[in-house]
């Protein structure tokens, strides 16, 4: 039999059975486990939870990233390090995108991202096209490191957040936060400052080893702390 | 007669391809979240995605309900997760074979040393127009 009258058939039947199923009802599911891993979120929140309050599956990961973090670095794939470049793709002038931009951005003219070169604003959300409820800002430090600036309104988007305890290792404004360098096989090294407050999320991305030492100018953690200090207020 | 055959089955592959695929020509790469439902398709989803193929720890839920007839999937079964944590550019939660049109949550979660909501999806149509298909 031809096969396109025979997938034809098919999907009439298809259509056939989801019709006769359409009177069915069913209990709605209790079990919220099977739309979160983390039930104890609050939308609209942010939570504090130890990592043995976690899901099985959840404090493995944590106990992973705290074994890794007393050695002094995560380790991630290969695959992380191309938004390193190809962030680029993702630029637009912040005129262009400021009427949609739902996040209030941090005013940074107190802070030396003042004289960093700026590169453009990468917008994030659940829709395309806007409301645009994330945006990255992309700076170059003096020395040519790349800096990315991320902040979430995560209050806008019906969005949670939980921090892992354990997991933090620093305070920005007064708020835990977690300070992890991570390094691919090949030894190309990020560093990634993440806090939430009762309002936004921030992530600021340092495509370098915080914690490597140089001559000269140290861009080192207590500069990226401070730096995550002025940019909270 | 083999002509006539061979050009049905490409009308109707590439109709089906049409009705589920959109480039991803925006130039807004970012990680979005989208579900649809799309009965041409057979494809009742949710999914978290990154065009700019960046990889993030994601774990995905979608429920999809048409006339009292409510059920849910996430990204537990899916090859590879681990408790449904897939590092991946792409988290997809859903069904294929169910042929049309009802109403889609999705339910989007991103993890580093803090597990993220990314809040939900929702979706009565294809919503092609909405981070692509795939």
């Amino acid at each position: 039999m031809d096969k396109a009258i025979q997938y034809a058939v098919v999907v009439f039947l298809l259509s056939i059975v989801n019709v006769a199923l359409a009177g069915k009802t069913v209990n709605l599911p209790s079990d919220n486990s099977q739309w979160t891993p983390m039930p104890q979120m609050e939308i609209g929140k942010v939570k504090r939870l130890s990592k043995d309050q976690l899901s099985p599956d959840l404090k493995a990961f944590a106990e992973k990233q705290m074994a890794e973090s007393q050695r002094g670095y995560e380790i991630v794939p290969e695959e992380l390090f191309v938004y390193s470049s190809n962030y680029r793709n993702r630029l637009r002038l912040e005129d262009e995108v400021k009427s949609k931009l739902q996040v209030k951005l941090a005013d940074i003219n107190s802070t030396e991202l003042k004289e960093y070169v700026y590169e453009g604003i990468i917008p994030e959300g659940p829709r395309i096209d806007g409301p645009w409820t994330s945006a990255t800002r992309v700076f170059k430090r003096p020395d040519g490191v790349t800096l990315m600036l991320t902040e979430w309104d995560y209050i806008a988007d019906g969005g949670a957040i939980v921090a892992v305890s354990e997991l933090m290792n620093v305070t920005v404004a007064n708020v835990p936060a977690m300070l992890s360098v991570k390094k691919s096989p090949s030894g190309k090294t990020v560093t990634m400052l993440e806090w939430s407050t009762d309002k936004k999320s921030f992530t600021i991305t340092v495509w370098d080893d915080v914690d490597m030492k140089r001559k000269g100018r140290e861009y080192d953690r207590k500069w990226l702390l401070n730096l995550a200090n002025l940019i909270s207020i | 007669m083999k002509l006539v055959v061979k050009t049905r089955r490409i009308i109707m592959f590439l109709s089906i391809i049409g009705a589920t695929s959109i480039f991803p020509g925006s130039n807004v790469f970012a990680l979005g979240i989208v579900s649809r439902s799309c009965a041409p398709a057979g494809a009742q989803e949710s999914i978290s995605v990154d065009w700019g193929f960046v990889p993030y720890a994601l774990w995905t839920a979608s429920s999809h309900y048409r006339n009292g007839f409510l059920h849910t999937i996430n990204t537990v079964a899916n090859a590879g997760a681990v408790g449904g944590w897939e590092y991946t550019w792409r988290s997809r939660a859903g069904h294929w074979g169910e042929f049309w049109y009802g109403q889609v949550v999705g339910y989007h979660y991103k993890r580093s040393g803090f597990v993220y909501f990314l809040g939900n999806s929702f979706a009565a149509d294809c919503n092609l127009a909405q981070w692509g298909a795939g």
